[in-house]
């Protein structure tokens, strides 16, 4: 009976590649959960307020800067084009946390894991921004199309901006940081 | 590794592609797509809530009605979900196929990739239904149980976006990470022919998937 070295080594890397996505789905399951509950508990009630000012506020501005006369009161934005008031799930806390517990489960160094997050961060941040001003004009322009660019496509759309983001981050820094170590 | 920027380009702009198709398909699958999905749902139902009818009707406009009728008190009384609620659950009806057949992998693979997370999906649709079908009904009528109810349906939009990227992970990684955890197979990788089919059964030849870094 012959058994090649070479499906005995591709068993076995096969065996731990579906370990080692295993391991990450758990451990993305597991972190999410953590941060979800510790949100409910604590974080919705504290930040879930400020952070949705806070977006209506950056939206307001940037409406401002394209000359559609944005003005934020409270968590209400009223500009020329369209008024809407930005409620928590509007600030992107989930999708960040999708991200923060996609990066916190993939098997790297934690050095590489907080100039994931200190990069992602910011920039899902920006691209929620995108979404709410483009909501504003989706609106103004098409106000039949409005519910489902809000519902479906802009929530799809920021769950693969996080995906993309994740690879994004494992290819420049993660692998390129890896290959110069080594 | 089989990842490098240009794959996730490719990946990226194929997404684009896709997620507009799927988008513009939506409305068309979606009546068909929720007749399945009940044909499922009401038998199991019926096995949890033996002392209830339950019949779902869905309407374009307002969203879904759900008949329940309780023969053994006589009482027969409805409810409603509207289209929003309903979008927190049928939001991956258009992320999941999309990603998956955006996936850089030969067209066979990529199909079977497909079947596979669509399955997948009907089966948690069909799961994530029943699920708020009964809680509803059995909760609805108690109104100190109606934050209970909220609460539950605020769960579905993060719970569908955490299962589109478990499920997508799961189902891709050996293609994005075919050679993570082991070292030895790195020597064994040399020994394939540049034009050899690659080792990670992605339908590629050697050159232009694993080797492609090398």
């Amino acid at each position: 009976m012959y058994i090649s070295l070479r499906k005995i080594c591709s068993a076995l890397n096969s065996r731990n590649r579906d370990k080692t996505a295993l391991r990450f789905c758990l451990l993305f399951v597991v972190v999410f959960g953590a941060e979800f509950a510790i949100f409910i508990l604590w974080g919705f009630s504290k930040i879930g307020p400020f952070l949705a000012e806070w977006n209506a506020q950056a939206t307001a501005w940037i409406l401002r800067l394209l000359g559609a006369d944005g003005q934020a009161h409270g968590v209400l934005v009223t500009s020329s084009l369209f008024s809407a008031k930005i409620v928590f799930e509007c600030t992107a806390t989930f999708v960040i946390m999708i991200f923060v517990a996609a990066v916190v489960a993939y098997h790297c160094g934690w050095r590489y894991k907080l100039l994931g997050i200190g990069g992602g961060v910011p920039a899902i941040f920006l691209a929620n921004l995108v979404r709410l001003v483009s909501l504003f004009y989706i609106g103004y322009w098409f106000p039949t199309a409005f519910e489902e660019a809000h519902q479906l496509a802009w929530q799809s759309l920021m769950v693969f901006f996080v995906l993309f983001l994740w690879l994004f981050w494992i290819v420049k820094v993660v692998h390129r940081h890896e290959h110069q170590s080594a | 590794m089989n990842i490098n920027q240009r794959k996730i380009l490719f990946f990226g702009i194929q997404f684009c592609l896709f997620f507009l198709v799927c988008l513009l398909l939506y409305p068309k699958i979606l009546p068909g797509y929720q007749e399945i999905v009940f044909y499922m749902v009401e038998p199991l139902l019926q096995y949890l809530t033996p002392n209830k009818y339950i019949h779902i009707v869905t309407d374009a406009k307002v969203g879904w009605r759900i008949d329940v009728f309780e023969p053994e008190i006589g009482k027969k009384w409805f409810f409603g979900i509207d289209n929003q609620q309903l979008s927190m659950i049928y939001m991956n009806l258009v992320l999941v196929p999309a990603i998956f057949l955006a996936t850089p992998v030969g067209i066979k693979k990529r199909l079977h990739l497909f079947c596979r997370g669509v399955s997948l999906l009907l089966i948690v649709h069909v799961l994530s239904v029943t699920a708020f079908v009964y809680v509803w009904s059995t909760f609805y009528p108690i109104p100190e149980k109606h934050q209970l109810c909220q609460h539950i349906i605020a769960l579905f939009s993060p719970g569908g976006q955490v299962f589109a990227v478990v499920i997508w992970c799961s189902l891709t990684w050996k293609h994005w990470f075919p050679k993570s955890g082991i070292s030895i197979h790195a020597k064994e990788v040399n020994k394939i022919g540049r034009n050899a089919l690659c080792s990670c059964d992605s339908g590629l030849k050697y050159k232009r998937c694993c080797g492609s870094t090398v």
